[in-house]
């Protein structure tokens, strides 16, 4: 192909408005060229270069440093450098530029048009479907590995704004040098520029697909990013994999137990314990995303449930970090010290402003409050790695899993990091949400729709950490919101902080930098360390980690007069969903509780005889209040409706049909009576009976609401008798005799026990199933085939909430055997359930007397326990002299607007980066931005950290 | 001035969708047997031999449908040639009518097909699955224009000079190599009442078919079969456009016979999309075997999983179920689902099966897997594709070391692309510019060649699949059969 010669850069201008004149000039040629428009078509990962325009409008590559802000997001450098953001276009196989200019607040940033001759945007051509890129640190070149080519193009960075002949054919040579893979390494999938003075100038590129087996391949970037040379292969480690999970947690409790514990209590039972996490089985290896931090290549993986850790200095794979299931993406955290409190506030602050963070050294002569850290003297800084899990189905697929990894950073003598060593054997996974409540996964944080409630509803799709550190209306860097004065600390009695150190670092004036943070504190404002994930519905969530504002945000009794005065402290928490909203007062409560049948209200006013007759709630403490909140942790708990209902119907089963008659018993007795509906799912939708006899007036019951005789399939004869005794499916009120008494349930099939009868007085009665032969015809004549039914609790008010549904804890017993018997399952406790027991009715004269706001069982001779305590709520309802009837129901609203901080900026994200580049303990680069990149139609977004607003757009 | 196609075919689109009419063609012209016109579905025979291509009369130009056979021999022949051939693009344009072996008339807007074995089962027989007749598949086809399920048997033959030829079977009289018959009132299954059972007649707008492809009698006595679906041969379900309904037929599977209407599912999510079979393998459960279809729409972010309850009492009376609702809650909005195609494990493979969606909101291929433990259908992933995408389709080609390794081909309509992906790597393999509307594709195992489906340059290209023999054509187009047509007036 005979190429068109481009023209000088400073002739450019003049060449597009030669093009565009020619265009709409009358045709001169019989034929007229079609143009492509570019924008953005399926971006997927982005990656940062600066460039210096040269004062002969030339572009050459530069350091990212020299694109550095200062903290007024000014240009730190005078010469006119630009950072340039790099987006892959993973359908059209393109790279495209985007000139972000010298400052985030620069207003001149736009899309580089790279091909001049070309009406609009025009984008680099690279290998097809681009996966990753990643930028040389020093701006010497662009790296893009392709997903479907075995090549990693290198673009010099000076080439990178063009001119540049973007027309290429599939197969031509492209103009500048690339690295070409064998056919046993695979494609690459991701790609590290490292610049480190010990490792040396390096270039990783993963080989998820190589044969025989996954591996890094490294290349020596000494001679110049434009001539990389393949230095070695690293290969996965051999050794044993050790899972690193963490035991139980201690709970912020008298027993240091979860607060659902005194509830298993109730029956005598202990706490289950939780499933065990899965340990590695995959013989298969297939690298994922990698991160590089501190020497360590950390790199997940999406088919066996490891972490890969690669010790760069030494070449090896240093450690498989057993994780539980397999990883997709991950990402890993700036050091940061142990969760602050305002117990620990003095002892950490000494920490940071003596430089004594992880310097590994026992302070505990030179600090009194260092000495009383949980590590004596210690001042431990820890690195996090989130981790996405591909597919999870106990917690949620792409939750995250948080790996602890201590690190020991080495100082010089004026207190600047030197070196970072990450204590690697020493990492542990952390249960962040396990003390809230049972219905969240023991190990992961879920952080989509449903998170607060249990698993998680919506994966992850990108994670980055970003550090924001804005200085701007105090003076120093790492300062921290406090809403104390100074020695006021309402947890210190005295001086808070040791003489000698308060002198050293002084400690009055930096708290008047630190009151003064407390002035605009808010949900929206990121100080400090977090996690961003962007959930695959388009979202940017907010992980806490480090929030320097977090001692603001609570109680004025707790944490001081300029505190925001919330309910808690417990609204900022390591590893938590960010709170969207300040979690005031109202934030959460019980509203509208009433009692209805048929749509009606009815009266449960104690105080009334017609109150009296209906079911009522008993009220908790002083409060008269029907319902009690089960805990008081914000983010487990869910706005939704809760109803109890009488005898209400099990969800599940409008529509569903089986058959009637003798059934073969899957654990291999005789064969018995039942109803055989393959698609009845009896353990995994909660059908509950005991296996005794002597309870089968609690157990569930089948309730035929099908018609009789379908199909004309009786006699005229048989057809009376069939209405006479089991009357019209379009009755009002079914006839008890369509009530068939549930035995033993399996998943496909339940036993009937007991059915609905009639003795010769019409008087109803319960008559045995498996020896009444004559019923059984009557029943195999009037609903012949398949019938439909529904299934009933009996007896007991069924609970579910709109959003948590009907909580039980039957499985079956082999989850695979589609016949299996249902059991409990013994890893739940046992406030997941969904029935609640009446206490009897109130004698005559006697008074209700209010339940204790902490009670968890309520004294009463009989089992079940009848106070219903679920992870949600607690109630308890009293019998009302008359008895209570089908589908009576006590409906409320629980409110709560701990709602997670999720920000919509994309439609389908594919990439999160944070534009602070960190290097021993100093921000290189300091825009305080995030971008995310969105493949559907946003493109490329920036937002700032500092109130997480969207500030650019390039779609 | 006039129209261009596609947006012409989008203006009929909405005509047919606002006035409900169910027309069985236009009152113009007799369709030219051996061209494409608006190609809605290809599907290939069971013998490998044989290409059935629906073509739907999209725009009522003529007074029927046609449904035609082409010979895979000859365009496999054709398509090494080309390859061989130093200008690929030498090989455009080649008339599709070069390669027709039959063709037949349907009613308009035939909108999805599939190809089925038969078997010569009588009633009660025991299954045996294995072996079905010889020479003869059978094509279902969801016809919207007479709301009807129409059925052709495709007889393959080979003469004396050892040429293979074809007939489709739906009207009295059929034989080899012909053109131009409608196919009959009885091969139009769901017009006539009396026919079932339940006295039911099809509901309009059928849209799209599901066929489990197992099925199975755990408790044969004395030879014969007593419980459903084994006794009737086979299911098929089809979800209906509208309404959001589905149907169910029985006895799909019969050699000899017509499938017949056994229930109508209705009170279903609106604006049915998709349909397909969740259990294609044989399981180890003693108890029948439970069709399970998943149902999608456009108006809601959820599927439907639907089961086939058999009534082995009385047939006839047996029922399809609503058994649950999937939520698809990884989209930002995710109500718009155009395809499902489920994944089972290959040969080999230590893996769960793995379902896959094409939704439109946004454009994207949704991941999923049923759960070993659960038995639930969880999503896990979502990756962006080109917009508009449409039908999902999978080849299995076992690879160097003998595991059967899956591909998903996903046709994105509106931007005129289809995309590889490698589910096992989790990433794109390639994106195929294809004509204009890329809509259906079959995968032909034998030749290890795709064939696309162009609905509005009523075209078929001709894709390579075979990355060990043509690794330089790999997921590229070969040649294009049939001249695209331009815009008309």
């Amino acid at each position: 192909m005979k190429r068109r010669p481009l023209p000088a850069p400073a002739s450019r201008a003049a060449l597009a408005f030669a093009v565009l004149g020619a265009l709409v000039a009358p045709a001169c040629s019989q034929t007229s060229t079609v143009v492509a428009v570019r924008s953005m078509e399926r971006p997927k990962d982005v990656d940062f270069v600066c460039l210096l325009h040269t004062a002969d409008d030339h572009w050459r590559g530069a350091p990212l440093s020299k694109c550095q802000s200062d903290d007024a997001s000014n240009p730190i450098e005078s010469q006119d450098y630009h950072l340039h953001a790099v987006v892959t276009q993973e359908s059209r196989g393109e790279l495209a530029v985007v000139d972000l200019g010298r400052g985030p607040a620069d207003s001149s940033a736009a899309l580089v048009k790279t091909d001049p001759r070309t009406l609009g945007y025009s984008f680099l051509p690279v290998g097809r479907i681009p996966t990753d890129v990643a930028a040389d640190p020093n701006g010497e070149a662009v790296f893009v590995a392709s997903g479907a080519d075995r090549r990693i193009d290198i673009l010099p960075a000076e080439m990178v704004r063009g001119p540049a002949d973007t027309f290429y054919e599939s197969g031509e040579a492209l103009p500048w040098p690339k690295i070409d893979l064998s056919v046993a390494d695979g494609v690459a999938a991701s790609l590290a520029v490292v610049r480190d003075p010990v490792i040396g100038d390096r270039l990783y590129a993963s080989l998820p697909d190589a044969i025989p087996a996954p591996k890094l391949a490294v290349f020596d970037l000494s001679k110049g990013a434009l001539a990389p040379t393949r230095l070695a292969d690293v290969t996965l480690g051999t050794k044993a994999t050790a899972h690193v999970g963490a035991p139980t947690p201690a709970c912020d409790t008298t027993s240091g137990q979860p607060w659902w514990a005194t509830y298993e209590a109730c029956f005598g039972g202990t706490l289950p314990k939780p499933k065990a996490p899965t340990q590695p089985t995959s013989t298969r290896n297939h690298l994922a995303g990698i991160a590089v931090v501190g020497g360590k290549l950390f790199a997940a993986d999406d088919a066996a449930p490891v972490v890969h850790v690669f010790d760069l200095a030494t070449g090896v794979e240093e450690q498989q970090i057993g994780v539980g299931s397999a990883t997709a993406r991950l990402a890993v955290s700036e050091p940061v010290p142990d969760e602050i409190t305002v117990d620990n506030y003095a002892a950490i602050t000494t920490c940071e402003t003596m430089g004594w963070l992880g310097d590994g050294l026992d302070h505990s002569a030179d600090s009194a409050v260092v000495a009383k850290l949980p590590t004596p003297g210690r001042c431990v800084a820890h690195r996090y790695v989130y981790a996405v899990d591909l597919v999870n189905a106990d917690a949620g697929n792409g939750s995250l899993i948080v790996l602890d990894v201590p690190v020991v950073l080495a100082r010089d003598a004026t207190g600047a990091i030197t070196k970072e060593t990450l204590d690697v054997p020493g990492t542990e996974m952390k249960s962040p949400l396990y003390c809230d409540s049972p219905a969240f996964p023991m190990r992961r944080v879920p952080l989509g729709i449903y998170g607060l409630g249990g698993v998680n509803g919506i994966p992850i799709r990108a994670i980055a950490f970003s550090k924001h550190d804005p200085p701007s209306n105090a003076s120093k860097h790492g300062v921290r919101c406090v809403g104390w004065g100074y020695n006021q600390n309402p947890k210190h009695a005295g001086a808070e902080f040791d003489a000698t150190v308060a002198t050293k670092i002084g400690a009055a004036d930096r708290r008047n930098d630190e009151i003064a943070w407390a002035g605009s504190v808010s949900p929206q404002r990121l100080r400090g360390v977090f996690g961003l994930a962007a959930l695959s519905n388009g979202s940017l969530a907010v992980v806490d980690v480090d929030d320097y504002d977090s001692l603001c945000r609570g109680p004025v009794e707790t944490l001081g007069a300029k505190a925001t005065g919330e309910v808690t402290t417990k609204v900022v928490q390591r590893h938590h969903p960010r709170l969207a909203r300040v979690y005031n007062t109202d934030a959460r409560g019980i509203l509208n509780v009433t009692l209805s049948a048929g749509g009606v209200v009815l009266s449960n006013d104690t105080t009334s005889a017609s109150g009296l007759a209906h079911p009522h709630l008993i009220p908790f403490g002083t409060t008269d209040d029907r319902v009690a909140l089960a805990q008081d942790v914000p983010f487990a708990l869910t706005a939704e409706t809760w109803a109890a209902t009488f005898e209400g119907a099990i969800p599940g089963y409008v529509g569903a049909a089986g058959t009637f008659g003798p059934t073969q018993d899957p654990t291999g007795g005789a064969a018995f009576y039942g109803l055989l509906d393959p698609a009845g799912h009896y353990c995994r939708r909660g059908v509950e009976a005991p296996a005794t006899s002597a309870q089968e007036a609690t157990n569930d019951f089948v309730q035929i609401t099908d018609a009789i005789c379908q199909g004309n399939s009786c006699s005229a004869a048989d057809h009376a008798t069939c209405q006479t005794y089991f009357g019209l499916d379009t009755d009002s009120t079914l006839l008890p005799t369509r009530e068939l008494a549930i035995g033993r349930t399996f998943e496909d099939r339940v036993e009937i026990v007991k059915h609905g009868d009639f003795d010769k007085d019409g008087k109803f009665l319960w008559s045995d199933a498996a020896s009444d032969t004559a019923w059984q015809k009557k029943l195999k004549t009037c609903f012949p085939g398949l019938t439909r039914y529904t299934v009933r609790a009996r007896a007991s008010w069924l609970v579910q909430g709109s959003a948590s549904g009907y909580l039980h804890r039957r499985i079956p017993s082999v989850a695979t055997d589609p016949s299996a018997l249902c059991v409990d399952d013994a890893t739940k406790p046992r406030v997941f359930h969904g029935r609640a027991y009446e206490l009897p009715a109130l004698k005559k004269d006697v008074k209700e007397t209010p339940i204790a706001t902490d009670e968890s069982c309520v004294a009463y001779a009989g089992a079940p326990v009848p106070l219903f305590v679920n992870p949600a709520i607690k109630l308890a309802i009293r019998a009302g002299t008359a008895p209570s009837t089908r589908d009576m129901m006590f409906s409320l609203q629980l409110r709560n607007i701990a709602v997670p901080l999720a920000l919509s900026i994309s439609t389908l994200p594919r990439s999160v980066k944070s534009l602070a580049r960190w290097e021993l303990g100093v921000d290189k680069l300091n825009w305080q931005q995030v971008a995310v990149v969105d493949s559907i139609d946003r493109g490329l977004s920036l937002f700032s950290m500092g109130d997480v607003a969207t500030s650019r757009n390039f779609p | 001035m006039g129209f261009h196609r596609s947006s012409f075919a989008r203006a009929g689109l909405v005509a047919v969708l606002a006035s409900g009419c169910y027309s069985s063609g236009g009152r113009g012209k007799p369709p030219i047997d051996d061209e494409m016109y608006f190609p809605v579905a290809v599907s290939v025979t069971t013998s490998g031999n044989v290409l059935v291509v629906a073509n739907s009369d999209f725009d009522l130009a003529y007074n029927s449908g046609t449904v035609q056979a082409y010979d895979l021999a000859a365009i496999d022949a054709a398509a090494r040639a080309c390859e061989a051939t130093p200008v690929p693009a030498g090989c455009d344009g080649i008339e599709a009518k070069t390669y027709v072996k039959a063709s037949v008339r349907v009613g308009a807007f035939a909108s999805d097909m599939t190809i089925v074995p038969l078997y010569d089962l009588a009633s009660g027989d025991a299954p045996t699955r294995e072996k079905p007749v010889a020479g003869v598949s059978r094509a279902l086809i969801p016809v919207r224009g007479d709301a009807t399920l129409t059925y052709i048997d495709v007889r393959e033959s080979t003469d004396a000079t050892g040429k293979t030829n074809v007939t489709l079977d739906c009207y009295a009289g059929a034989g080899p190599s012909q053109l131009g018959n409608d196919c009959d009132a009885n091969h139009r299954v769901g017009q006539v009442a009396t026919a079932d059972a339940r006295q039911l007649t099809l509901e309009g707008e059928p849209f799209a078919i599901a066929v489990p492809s197992y099925w199975s009698c755990p408790a044969i006595s004395g030879g014969k079969c007593s419980q459903e679906p084994a006794r009737s041969n086979g299911v098929a379900g089809i979800v209906h456009q509208v309404s959001g309904d589905v149907s169910v037929f029985r006895n799909t599977q019969k050699n000899g016979e017509a499938p017949t209407l056994a229930y109508t599912l209705s009170g279903l999510p609106a604006s049915g999309d998709a349909i397909a079979a969740l259990d294609l393998e044989p399981t180890t459960s003693t108890e029948s075997f439970v069709p399970r279809f998943l149902v999608a729409n456009r108006s809601q972010a959820s599927l439907l999983l639907t089961s086939y309850i058999g009534d082995d009492g009385n047939p006839d009376r047996s029922a399809l179920v609503a058994s649950s609702l999937i939520p698809i809650s990884l989209q930002a909005t995710g109500y718009d689902t155009r395809g499902i195609l489920v994944d089972p494990p290959g040969a080999g493979e230590s893996r769960p099966t793995r379902v896959f969606l094409s939704s439109r909101s946004p454009a994207s291929l949704i991941v999923g897997h049923i759960d070993p433990v659960s038995g639930s259908l969880l999503f896990y992933e979502n990756v962006p594709l080109p917009i508009g995408p449409s039908r999902i389709t999978r080849s299995t080609f076992t690879d160097a070391s003998g595991i059967a390794r899956s591909r998903i081909y996903v046709a994105s309509y509106d931007s005129a692309y289809v995309v590889a992906y490698d589910p096992d790597a989790r990433r794109l393999g390639a994106v195929i510019k294809a004509g204009r509307g890329p809509y259906s594709i079959a995968i032909d195992a034998t030749r290890k060649l795709g064939y696309m489906a162009n609905f509005i340059d009523g075209t078929i290209q001709v894709i390579e699949l075979d990355a060990d023999k043509h690794p330089d054509w790999y997921e590229q187009v070969i040649f294009t059969m049939g001249k695209p047509q331009g815009p008309r007036s």
